[in-house]
This record gives C-alpha cells, structure tokens and sequence, in this order.
C-alpha cells in the first residue's frame, strides 16, 4: 500500500467510521432499550416493539418501584452508594498507607508482606466466599453490614499499584526533608506522601469502587436482609421472582434504569480522571 | 401499605381494626416500616418468608394482640435462594424463630437437625386439615410444621375459544392429545399448554397424580422411586406430546408465557391453585374467557398432584418456641387470615374451616364455568399419597438440568427420568442416607 | 514483574526495593501504616484460603432417613475425587473453556481494533466514540445481564427476530452468555489499549509512513508490537475472569433452564456450598478452580514474557 488517493481515503474514512458507529449501536442499544421499557406498562412490555414506546407509563412505574415493600429500593440505592463510596473511600486510603509503607518504610515483614499480597491478588473470589461466610457465622456476623463491608475493603491489586505510584511520585528527597524538619512518619504519609500520590490514589478509589459496584457473590452469600442489599443484589432478587409474579417485571427494568443513571452520569463527569487511572492500570 | 376497602368492611373486629388502622398509620408515618415497635413486654418472634402478602398477615397479627410482636424479613423464593438462605442462617446459628418451608423443602431442612419437634403442639388440629397438608409436615410420623395452604393442580383453559370451535374439555389424557391437536389445527401458532422443562415441581405434580411416589419413609430406609411406572408413564406421554409439537415450552409466568397468553397463542394452562393470582394479575383484560377443572386423568381414575404448598417449621435454637407457636397457630386457622389473603390473592388454605372462609370472601367473575373453589376442593380431595423426600429440592435442578435437552431431541423425557432416578440414588448414598431403589411392598 | 507507571511519572528511574534502602526511612512507624491492609490481608484472604484447604478435607455423613442430623468425617483427599470424577464440573469446565474461546478472541479483537481505529489519524470525534463503546462498563454486572436477558427472550426481545436463532436455546447460550461479558468489556479494554498506543514514539509512526506504510500496515508492524505486554495482561486478566464467570449465567438463569445450576465452576462451587450444603465439595472445588487459575495465568505470563523478548 502506498500514498492514498483522496477517493479511496475517503472510502477508508467512511468505513473506519462505519464500524466506529456499528460499536456504538451496540454497546448503546441495549441501554436505549432500557429507557423505552421502562415507559411501559406490563401488557405493553409483552405486546409492543422492543425499541418502540408504549403508552407512557414512566411514573406510574417509579412510584411502583419505590412503593414495593415500603419502599426498600431507597435501601438498596443508599447500600449500594455506602458500601462502593465507603469502601472505596477508606479501602484506597488503606491500600495507599500500604504502598507507601512498603515502598518508602523499612518495617520487618515488608517483603513477605509485598509477596502475599501479589498473591492475594490472584486468588478468586469464589475460593474466598465459602469460607467467609462460615467464618462470619462463627462470628455471628452473617447478615450484618460489616460482614460485606469490611471484606470489600481488601483490595491487594490496590496495595500494589499503590506501592508504584509511591515509588514513582514520592521523592525519597522530600521525605528526608520531612524527616529532618522533625514530621513523624504517620505525619509525613499524610500530610507529604498522600498528596503527591493523589492521582494514583484516586485511581485505586475509582477501581475499588466499581469493583465493590459490580461484586454480587458476597453479598449474595452473606446477606439475607434485603435492607442490607445492594442494589444489584436487590433487582437480582427481584429477578427471580419474575416467573411466579410477573408484576416485578417493570419494577426490575425501572430499577435498573434508575441503577445506572448515576452511574453513566459519573462516568461521562469523571471521564477524564478514569482514562488516566485506566492508562494507569494497564501500562506495564 | 395500605388497608384495602374490603378488610375495612369485612375483615377484623373492631376493636382489632382500630388498633390496625393506628398501627399501620404509626408506621405509615415513620416510612412504612412493617418492623416498627414491639409493644412493651411483647415477645418478639421472628419470620423469614417469601410467601405474598405475609407483610399483611403480619401486620394484622401485631395490631390484633400486644404479647408477641412479629418481625418479618421477606427473602427470596424458595429454589430462588429462600431455602439455601435459611438453611445456611441455620448452620450460621442465625435462624429466625420461624422458617417458611413448603411441604417439597421440609424434609430437606430437616437433616440439617435445625427444626423442633411440633408434634405435641400440634396433636389437636390434625383434624382441622387437608389430609394432605397434614401429610406433608409429618414426613417420618412426627409433626415438624404447621401448613399454611394446598397447591393443587387444576386445568385451566379458554372456555371462550374451546365453545367457539367446539372442542370439548379433555377429562383423560388421551382426550387431551386429541384436543391439542384440534386446538393446533384451529391456530398453527397456538397450543394447548406450556410444558415447561425447567421447572421440577411442575414435573414432579403431574408425576404425582400418577400415583407412584418418588420417595417412601420405610423404617430407617428410604426407598426411592422416580424411574417408577406412574413417571415413566407420564413421561412418555409427555415425550409424544413434545415430539409431536403438540405443546409449547415456555416457562409459566415469564414475559413470553404472558405474551403468549396474552395473544391467544396458549389456550390452557396446567397450573396449581395459586395460578388464579398470576391469571389475574397478568391478564386481566381476559375476565370471562377462562374456566377452571380438575386435571386430565389416566383412563378415567380421578387424581391429581400438588404443586407448592407452604407450611412453617419453627427453629430448633428458637429463644421463643411458645410465642412463634401462638402466631403460626393464628396464620395457619384464625379466620381473619384468609379474609385479609382474599383481598390481594386467591387462598386456599390447608386448614378446613378457613378454606370455608376464603370461598364465602372469593370475588368471583373471572372465571367461566364451575365456581373456582368446588373445583380446587374437588382437585384437593383428589391428592393421592406421597412423601417428599430429603433431597427433593436438589431433585429439581436435577430434573431442570437434565430435561434441558429434551426439546432439542438430546434426550428423551423417560430417558432422563430414569437418569435423575439414578443421579437420586448416587446422591442420597453418597450422603450417607439408607437408601433402597425402586418401590417396596 | 511489570512495573505499572502512572502518567507523567516523575522519577525516571525506579529506585528498587534493595538499592533504596539508603535513603528508605529507617524507623519502623512505618509497620503502622501498613498493618490495617495487613489485618484485612489475613483476615479475609489468608485465613478464608487456609480455611477452605482445611474444609476440603471434610465431609459431611447422615444416616438412616437423616433426620438426625450430621456429622463430621475426615475424607483425606475423598473431596477432590468426587469432584475430579464429577460430570458436572467437567460439563462447567467445558463452558467456561467455550465462554473463554469465544468471549476473549471476540473482545480483545474487537477493543484492539476499535482501539487502533481511534488512533488513526482518519477519526473524527474520538471522544464520543470512545464514551459510547466505554459507558457499557458503568453498568453493573447484574443490570447488564438482566438488560440482555430480556434483550434475548425470545418473544418480547428483538434479538430472535433479528438473528432468527433464539438466543437462549441451548446451541446459542454460550455465545448469549460471552455477548454479555463482550459488551460489558470490550470498552474498558479499547480505553487501556487506546492509551497504551498513545505511548508508540510519533515519529516511528511518522517514519514509517514516509516509508510508504499503510495504516494497517503501520498498526500490525509498528503499534501492535509495541503494547503487546499491555494485550498481554489484558489476555491475564480475562482468561481469570472468564474462569469464575458467575453473575451472568446466574441472571440469565431465571430467564432460561438452559442454564444448569452448575453451568460454570463458580456457580459449582455456590451450588456446592450454598444450595446442596457440601461445605467438603465445595472448598474442593474452589481449590481446584484456584489452582486452575494459577496455572493459566502462568501459562499465559510465560507466553508473554517469551514473546516481548523476542
């Protein structure tokens, strides 16, 4: 192939665009659906088009869903935001004390501390699930908020991404200025350390965040109170009982609807600071 | 949550209604919590359920009396994730004082060692019940729950559309083949019934009526018969019926089954009594074109399974066996119970004289034909013996699992029964169970 | 071990764990600041794994009718038999291999090309394209699966009419079940690819083009080489998840019974554990499926390393 002649750039152009659109539609279509099923009603939802609207049901369907069972989904929407915001929050300030201190500190146990949490991250949650729930009974935590938050917590990808972003935004300089000006150590993490690794740290937020979001084994093993769901697990349960009560049906659509919004909404505001993190991630 | 207008004009005492109204208004105004307060000395009991409406029994139950309080956590449904929740609450020494568990997960729950014995409490109401309710919680001669309700299985069909091209209402089997094919011939599109695959106390209600029970208590041993001749039977029909195109395959009460009820395209459902709730509540606009009547039977002998049927066990670690007694005593036979289940269901309760009461509070009018009641009573009177056994529930994601190919001709339906049979067998001794394959004398 | 470096990365030069000792602090303050992730580490990942190799090796037996409740057998390894000889795990390993055959090809084709595409100089509105393909990744697992259950049911979704196959009959599950995985992915991964390509040196691109290098030519021989480690970990990172695929099936199950309960080994070991209450199979089995894990990912490493030093 040589020196392109404008026609034939312009078909490449066209056709380059072409599938650019193709993804689009796809990843975009189900969601589009998602918004036109939940207008309608559950005899318009059987009856009409997939992407076509019925009659405008919308409301009746939102107050439905924050009726049913005095209104649980409001339960579930404050979970969902209390276990990945808090978790996120605190498990990112964890993982980055970690970083830190394997990368900046020379405590005993550093090294074999840095070797099981690599080895952490390859364990499957699915080895862990069992197991943590017959602990949690032993404890007699089962069904409580803590036996799904604090597991959360635990993000050894986390650890080590946070002990490179040390080692690479944490001049060993400044920390010796630090030192010699007289900061403690806890002191110099948070008020020199933190700071400098703030992108890094978001980044592990965000990650951890979507990753508690998106976790449906653990608190499918160890919760029973659905005013302890999560939203996923909520709908998830909702789901199932569509066979025999088919009237879950909009109330799961609506719901996921209104699942996602903030998500998506998120997502387009921080898209910016999650292509970093990603980037981030990924490079090797 | 609100009091609908026909408790208000026939449901509780006035008193009891009084109290009703304050309570459900208290909690009305503190967000609609069904859990608000217990009362100063009441003991409070605790129930997990997934069965509709309990939030209403519940809150009737609480503002009719002051010395239990009753907790309710709705969980999900039974194979939905109901039993393996309750069952791993008891071995996490969490149980609530009261589980629901159907007559088909009693003895399931039972080898977990997690229920108390009830059969003293139990000793003077066995007269009160549906033999077959009453059955179903003493699977080894000993009383474990107390029965709520009776699922038996009816015909339902469009009465309309059956009068219209003149096909009789099959009463045998073999008269049913030969309406599904009238009905076939009438709408290429449409057929008689679903016969959903996936969908094991389906299978295991119309294998019922042919009268082999798949499980028998003999002694210290179980002896286990799913491969026996009323199933191969039954599964042979059915087998001829599926290869024939003669039914359809959708699951009952999914978006497509509705669709296809909705659009004429199934014209009968083989259901059980709560089927009359999903009618309703999915197709309303149907009012008038439906009958109900007893099921089909093999050469004229009446009969006729059971599919679902709830019951309450009371955990063995309950700190308040006595109290959650008293309230399982008022769910399963006070008569307000079944006034209040009428108002948003079709009840049909295990226990006699409540089934007298949910008929005189049926709402009539949906249906054609014989009234809705005599029919589920007769279907009721109908129910031949048979015992669930400790690995029921498993059974069914066995049949579900292996009946999957059946459609796309990998397997047969007596193939596969006789497989799950085997797969039964395997299991149960694995486990350590007595077990003895095939029926006994 | 790789080194992940975040953007603009001031020091050039990672200092390593041995030579920076020097000027590492050496006061042990320090152990403070890691023992709340060193808590958390063995509380909820050592003690669980401990525990589950402790578990596997036990067994629960009834007796009689089995109303008497149970007791504890040590079994040795009588666990990992039964379910090495288990036809249903077999029949999951064999759907989550399938799901990984199709789901990993078809998405880290599809996000490398898209990703190359956005690269190109050609594209207009790299922004939202990007966005569209990246919002599916916002949306939870559940949500995204239940969107597509309804999206594949055959006669209220248009997928049926569209493909004329219904996608929830038991020949077209496992490209159903990978479709969900593809779409909730493929964006999150053109992003990293995307990115990693933002790295290949402008003028060895521009180079080559003058050397009169097409685009597809200059993106096999030039862009691809260079973010091979990146597709790499990407391919590491699948093949883990695609093992312990769980929340998808799970959903589409209550919509289909082509689904078994133990349709992949995630849903063996729950299955195990939670619906059948073998706490002895069950530990077995995730152990397995660890080791399974492991294994792979090794595999896969090994390969990668291989290729890049080459």
């Amino acid at each position: 192939m040589s020196f392109v002649d404008s026609k034939s750039r312009w078909v490449s152009t066209s056709a380059v665009h072409l599938i650019l659109v193709v993804a689009a539609l796809y990843s975009l279509l189900p969601l589009v659906w998602l918004v036109t099923s939940s207008t309608k009603s559950l005899g318009d939802f059987s009856t009409t088009g997939a992407f076509e609207f019925g009659e405008w049901n919308l409301w009746a369907n939102v107050k439905a869903l924050f009726a049913q069972e005095n209104g649980i989904f409001w339960h579930w929407l404050l979970n969902s935001v209390l276990y990945a915001g808090g978790g996120a929050v605190l498990g990112a300030l964890i993982c980055a004390a970690c970083g830190y201190a394997i990368a900046k500190t020379s405590f005993p146990g550093r090294r074999l501390l840095f070797a099981l949490t690599l080895t952490g991250v390859l364990v499957p949650t699915t080895v862990l699930a069992l197991p943590m729930y017959l602990l949690a009974a032993e404890l007699r935590v089962v069904d409580t908020f803590w036996a799904v938050f604090i597991p959360l917590l635990t993000n050894p990808f986390g650890v080590y991404l946070a002990r490179v972003y040390a080692d690479a935004s944490v001049p060993d300089e400044v920390l010796e200025a630090a030192r010699v000006d007289g900061a403690g150590q806890l002191r110099t993490f948070f008020t020199v350390a933190l700071p400098m690794m703030r992108p890094g740290v978001v980044t592990v937020l965000l990650f951890q965040f979507i990753g508690i979001w998106n976790n449906f084994f653990l608190p499918l093993v160890l919760l029973t109170d659905p005013k302890l769901f999560p939203v996923s697990l909520g709908l998830f349960q909702w789901s199932t009982r569509q066979t025999q009560f088919p009237q879950y049906t909009p109330l799961v659509i609506t719901g996921s609807l209104l699942a996602v919004l903030p998500l998506v909404v998120a997502f387009l505001v921080l898209n910016q600071q999650w292509r970093k993190g990603l980037a981030a991630g990924s490079v090797k | 949550m609100e009091l609908s207008p026909a408790l208000r004009t026939r449901g509780l005492s006035r008193r009891g209604f009084l109290r009703a109204t304050a309570a459900l208004g208290a909690a009305g105004l503190v967000g609609g919590c069904t859990a608000s307060a217990a009362p100063p000395g009441a003991t409070t009991v605790s129930i997990w359920s997934w069965l509709t409406g309990m939030d209403k029994y519940v809150a009737a139950f609480n503002a009719a009396q002051k010395d239990v309080f009753v907790e309710l956590r709705v969980i999900a449904a039974g194979l939905s994730g109901g039993y393996a929740q309750q069952t791993n609450a008891i071995r996490a020494h969490n149980a609530p004082d009261v589980l629901h568990v159907e007559y088909q997960g009693l003895p399931q729950i039972l080898l977990t060692g997690g229920l108390r014995d009830l059969t003293a409490d139990m000793a003077d109401l066995e007269s009160q019940y549906s033999p077959a309710a009453w059955r179903g919680v003493r699977p080894d001669g000993r009383t474990w729950g107390v029965p709520m309700d009776l699922a038996p299985m009816v015909f339902y069909y469009r009465k309309d559309l059956f009068d219209q091209h003149g096909i009789a209402l099959p009463r045998t089997w073999d008269e049913f083949r030969t309406a599904a094919a009238a009905v076939k011939q009438v709408d290429p599109q449409a057929r008689i019934c679903s016969f959903p695959l996936n969908d094991g106390s389906f299978f295991a209600g119309m294998s019922w009526q042919a009268g082999d029970p798949w499980w028998t208590a003999q002694g210290d041993t179980w002896a286990v018969d799913i491969a026996g001749e009323g199933t191969l039977r039954t599964a042979s029909y059915w087998q001829s019926m599926i290869k024939d195109d003669q039914v359809a395959g959708v699951v009952h009460g999914t978006q497509d089954w509705i669709a296809g009820i909705h659009d004429g395209k199934l014209w009968g459902l083989l259901g059980a009594s709560w089927s009359v709730g999903t009618l309703n509540r999915s197709i309303p606009k149907d009012t008038g074109r439906w009958a109900v009547a007893t099921m089909p039977t093999w050469e004229g002998k009446p009969a006729n399974g059971i599919q679902g049927g709830t019951a309450f066990g009371i955990s063995a670690e309950s700190k308040a066996p006595e109290a959650a007694m008293t309230f399982l005593r008022w769910l399963s036979t006070n008569p307000e119970v079944p006034k209040i289940g009428s108002t948003f269901t079709t009840p049909f309760p295990a226990h006699l004289p409540n089934r007298a009461v949910a008929r005189q509070a049926y709402k009539g009018g949906y249906f054609l034909g014989d009234p809705v009641y005599d029919v589920l009573d007769e279907a009721a009177k109908r129910v031949p013996d048979w015992t669930w056994g400790p690995n029921a529930l498993r059974l069914f994601s066995t049949i579900s699992d292996s009946f999957g190919p059946v459609r796309s001709g990998g397997t047969t339906l007596p193939d596969a029964v006789r497989k799950v049979q085997q797969h039964a067998v395997a299991d149960m001794r694995a486990r350590g169970l007595s077990v003895r394959e095939g029926k006994t004398a | 071990m790789s080194v992940l470096a975040p953007e603009r990365a001031p020091a050039q030069e990672q200092p390593s764990v041995e030579t920076s000792t020097g000027t590492r602090r050496k006061d042990f303050a320090g152990a403070v600041l890691a023992v709340p992730f060193a808590v958390l580490l063995v509380g909820t990942v050592l003690v669980p794994v401990a525990y589950t190799l402790y578990l596997s090796l036990f067994t629960e037996r009834l007796r009689g009718l089995g109303f008497s409740g149970p007791e504890h057998v040590f079994v040795w390894l009588g666990n990992y038999l039964k379910v090495i000889a288990d036809s249903a795990f077999h029949a999951s390993l064999g759907n989550v291999a399938l799901f990984a055959l199709i789901h990993i090809p078809s998405m880290l084709i599809g996000a490398l090309v898209l990703a190359l595409l956005l690269d190109s100089a050609v594209v207009r509105l790299k922004q939202v394209w990007s966005l569209a393909v990246f919002v599916p990744y916002a949306v939870p697992v559940v949500i995204g699966g239940l969107i597509w259950a309804y999206l594949y049911s055959p006669t209220i979704g248009p997928i049926k009419n569209l493909l004329g196959v219904d996608p929830l009959s038991d020949t077209a599950l496992l490209p159903s079940i990978a479709n969900i995985a593809t779409w909730q992915w493929v964006g999150y991964n053109m992003i990293i690819f995307y990115t990693a390509l933002q790295a290949v040196p402008k003028e060895i691109v521009e180079a080559a083009r003058a050397d009169g290098a097409g685009g597809l030519r200059t993106a096999w021989s030039i862009k691809i080489p260079v973010i091979r480690p990146t597709i790499f970990v990407a391919a590491v990172f699948t093949v883990i998840g695609s093992l312990q695929v769980f929340t998808e099936p799970m959903v589409l199950k209550s919509f289909t019974g082509t689904v078994t309960s133990t349709w992949s080994p995630s849903m063996y070991v729950y299955e195990a554990a939670f619906v059948a209450g073998d706490n002895g199979r069950a530990a077995a089995a995730s152990v397995l499926i660890a080791v399974i894990c492991a294994v792979l990912s090794a595999v896969v490493m090994r390969f990668s390393t291989r290729r890049s030093a080459r």
